[in-house]
């Protein structure tokens, strides 16, 4: 009778644990539900207001209000590309997953491969919740140039584009675009503030070139033409336009380029501070994706001209974790081709 | 193009319309006063509200904040030496020591119609260029632009007052100074020590605050009484006020060069108003015959400033509107906003919304002279700001220049920082070293070493030698030598 009662006691026992660890997940998400309901949230924007780190993060925020019963309040602190928002991420923020930040396009990461002046965070520590979009750079020349491909500007003696300093992201993607095809002919200048003065200059004949974005590259196609998309295939947006892998690659060059490209593709992603439980991280890697796949979310996103090319925030970690481990010897080269070989 | 034109101002009629503009220039007004916000702060607060509004409210909207808020920045700088921006930083080298001598309301009268009229310029070239904008965007690269600022730099000796080598070594403090954070070429961070704070260098609204405002503030705590030193208090604003309105017109040759000035420096792409405002006090004290009489509250010099100011808006617009290119940074903005409520600036713009054009146009002109109407009539009142006594007046300002210096980047950093840099602007004004001098240094420091750089890496060191280029570096050899010319021959014909 004894030995009856104690089975049955261990049945129950254990039905009660299987059925418990079955829905674990219910259970942490209903905790972190509740961790979250009325708490405020600091969103970092690393920008000032009005640019597109600002308008997608403002977009987020009244998404995540929705899902997360919870207050965001959005934090600029401009300065530095981004710099400040991700130093203050790093070493100030709270670390219990109320501080959100979306990281500077690939800026982060290679400030950070760089030894850049100023970085105090480690990308690898950040926890990476979800890409919102990205898109890559394009060579734009004057419609009024001879250049229709990439061979005629091959065929030029010194080749002259334009970018604001070494290391932001257009003439990145040019100097190794062209270290992939051998475009040996090129120099970069540099100094430019912005679009504007990059498309008087290329418009005006001063320079050859400019490696605008996709997005940015759409709304010039009156005054320029694009030869080449800076990725792996081509775009939807610009059909005609070939990728680099479409050329005959230096074995090197190309070596290079598909190390660097994963930082145009981890684009505007979101991380949150460092040493947030794991499974708050999943719960807001999930929350994320709800708040993307919300309808009233998109509705706005595509009024503001926004457009989601999301990828989870496991894969999006993986491929932060693979850029930074570089061999020594890669990332020397990187930095020969960043600040002295086009220049 | 007449049906368009109807079409484009006669939505302006709309009293949906007109409630949105009324809106815009009042919180256009209210930012502009305050010291550190500018039109890009603004821009960035107006946008999020148009993303529910149809185009011509958004437009309206806008374009109606954004006009009027340097016209408001003018009053500050008239009546307490704080420029709201650095396009208001030339208004107070004359303004401000009208307001001393008790006649803030002339200068007050004389900038507001200057901006209103200014921005009327603007509006009307702005609606007869657009077509033809091409050449005079593409006449300015990088060397011109460079020559260009140059040229502004060239003023230094117009704010001398009598000591050109303090006003000479002012100028190269500002350089210095300028210099502070990323390097333009390599973005290599300079004299930051180790602060990440300073790596975008020092905000120009901080260093207005700290040379001007907070050392003025402390002269008037150690001195007492009022800003205002004239014996007899202004009793009739309105009638000087109008005094000054009618100055702008009996200058009338000034007031349009400097507005041709602000409207083709305004269309530079990059170059903008901080450089405008300058080559047209420049100008100004360069062709007056009471030259010696500025910077110790000659009229011409606020009336010069504030023309070119409000006509650089219309000037921007033209290569925003006709090729997608923003002239300045604040532009850059209006594109992105314009983009949201789907309209694509460019060739094709003219072509398919020619009435957007007009309605931008006619918003801008209405915006200017309503705003400096409404400008006046706040300024009767303003205007015995400058007879409250300092122990009450002081402290008021001091919380305001700090709210400013924090609203630059939500950053007590740049309150500290403003702290730190008016001991400078202290001791500047102690020495009789030309604050305004520092400040042209300051502004045009990294707009100089910036286009220089990219000038000498694209053409080599005979980037200089392009038609536009030599024609500028001939005016500004022409302005620098015009007075000691002057002088000599005056010497020579008593002799």
């Amino acid at each position: 009778m004894r030995d009856k009662l104690f089975m049955k006691i261990m049945c129950i026992s254990f039905l009660a644990v299987v059925f418990a660890g079955s829905n674990s997940n219910l259970f942490g998400a209903e905790s972190h539900s509740a961790f979250y309901k009325g708490k405020v949230i600091h969103f970092v924007v690393g920008f000032s207001p009005g640019g597109g780190y600002d308008t997608w993060t403002r977009l987020l925020a009244s998404a995540m209000e929705k899902q997360l019963d919870a207050t965001v309040v959005v934090k600029n602190m401009p300065g530095a590309g981004g710099l400040i928002g991700l130093n203050y991420m790093s070493n100030r923020a709270k670390r219990d997953g109320t501080a959100m930040m979306i990281s500077p396009l690939g800026g982060a990461q290679l400030s950070q491969l760089l030894d850049s002046p100023g970085v105090k965070y480690d990308c690898r520590k950040f926890n990476w919740l979800i890409r919102l979009t990205w898109e890559p750079q394009v060579v734009m020349v004057s419609k009024k140039s001879s250049f229709k491909s990439i061979e005629d500007l091959k065929k030029e003696d010194k080749l002259i584009a334009t970018g604001p300093e070494p290391t932001s992201r257009a003439p990145l993607a040019t100097v190794f675009a062209a270290e992939a095809i051998g475009l040996d002919n090129l120099k970069v200048v540099f100094g430019y503030p912005g679009s504007a003065e990059q498309i008087v200059a290329i418009m005006r004949g001063q320079a050859h070139f400019y490696s605008p974005s996709v997005g940015t590259s759409l709304r010039h196609m009156d005054e320029l033409r694009p030869i080449l998309v800076i990725a792996n295939e081509r775009v939807s947006a610009l059909p005609n336009v070939p990728a680099v892998t479409e050329y005959q690659l230096r074995p090197e060059g190309k070596k290079l380029f598909d190390r660097i490209m994963p930082l145009w593709e981890v684009g505007r992603s979101v991380i949150t501070t460092p040493d947030v439980p794991p499974d708050r991280v999943k719960f807001l890697r999930e929350i994320l994706v709800k708040c993307i796949d919300d309808k009233e979310f998109l509705k706005k996103a595509q009024r503001l001209k926004l457009s989601p090319k999301v990828l989870t925030g496991d894969k999006v970690e993986n491929m932060v974790m693979d850029m930074m481990t570089m061999p020594a010897d890669e990332l020397k080269k990187i930095k020969h081709v960043v600040y002295e070989k086009y220049q | 193009m007449l049906e368009s034109m109807v079409h484009g101002l006669g939505v302006l009629l709309e009293p949906g319309i007109i409630l949105y503009m009324l809106m815009g220039i009042m919180l256009g007004i209210v930012i502009g006063i305050i010291p550190g916000l500018t039109g890009i702060v603004l821009l960035s607060i107006f946008i999020p509200f148009t993303w529910n509004m149809g185009q011509y409210q958004a437009l309206a909207f806008l374009m109606a904040g954004y006009a009027v808020c340097y016209t408001g920045g003018s009053i500050t700088a008239i009546l307490l030496n704080i420029p709201g921006t650095g396009a208001n930083s030339a208004t107070l080298v004359d303004g401000f020591p009208m307001s001393q001598q008790g006649k803030a309301g002339q200068a007050i009268g004389a900038a507001l119609t200057a901006s209103a009229l200014g921005g009327l310029f603007g509006g009307l070239v702005l609606a007869a260029f657009i077509p033809i904008v091409r050449p005079i965007v593409m006449a300015f690269g990088a060397p011109e632009s460079f020559f260009l600022v140059v040229m502004g730099l060239s003023f230094i000796s117009a704010l001398s007052h009598g000591n050109r080598s303090k006003a000479v070594f002012s100028a190269l403090l500002g350089l210095l100074f300028s210099f502070v954070g990323y390097h333009a070429s390599t973005a290599f961070p300079r004299y930051s020590f180790g602060f990440t704070y300073l790596f975008d260098g020092i905000k120009i609204s901080t260093c207005a605050l700290a040379i001007f405002a907070i050392p003025e503030m402390m002269d008037l705590m150690l001195r007492g009484g009022s800003i205002s030193k004239s014996e007899s208090p202004t009793t009739a604003p309105v009638r000087d006020i109008i005094q000054g309105g009618k100055e702008v017109l009996r200058h009338w040759g000034l007031f349009i060069r400097c507005s041709v000035i602000g409207t083709i420096v305004g269309a530079v792409p990059g170059v903008g108003s901080d450089v405008s405002v300058w080559v047209a006090y420049g100008h100004a004290k360069t062709t007056s015959k009471r030259s010696e009489t500025f910077g110790q509250g000659n009229i011409e010099g606020v009336i010069a400033p504030e023309s070119a100011n409000n006509a650089k808006e219309g000037g921007g617009l033209l290569p925003t509107l006709a090729l997608g290119i923003p002239g300045s940074a604040a532009m850059a903005i209006l594109l992105g906003a314009f983009l949201i409520v789907g309209i694509q600036p460019g060739p094709r713009f003219l072509v398919e919304h020619l009435d957007l054009a007009f309605t931008i146009v006619g918003a801008l002109i209405f915006s200017n002279l309503f705003g400096a109407f409404v400008c006046m009539i706040i300024s009767t009142k303003l205007i015995k700001i400058t007879q409250i006594r300092a122990q009450f007046l002081a402290p008021v300002i001091l919380c305001v220049t700090a709210l400013g210096a924090y609203c630059t980047r939500n950053s007590v950093f740049d309150v500290f920082l403003m702290l730190i840099m008016s001991v400078l602007g202290w001791a500047l004004r102690e020495l009789n070293y030309s604050r305004p001098s520092f400040f042209l240094g300051f502004i045009l420091g990294g707009l100089a070493e910036r286009y220089y750089s990219i000038s000498v890496q694209t053409y080599g060191w005979t980037f200089f030698l392009t038609p536009v280029s030599i024609t500028i570096i001939g005016l500004t050899v022409f302005g620098v030598a015009l007075e000691p010319m002057r002088v000599y021959i005056k010497k020579k014909k008593m002799l």
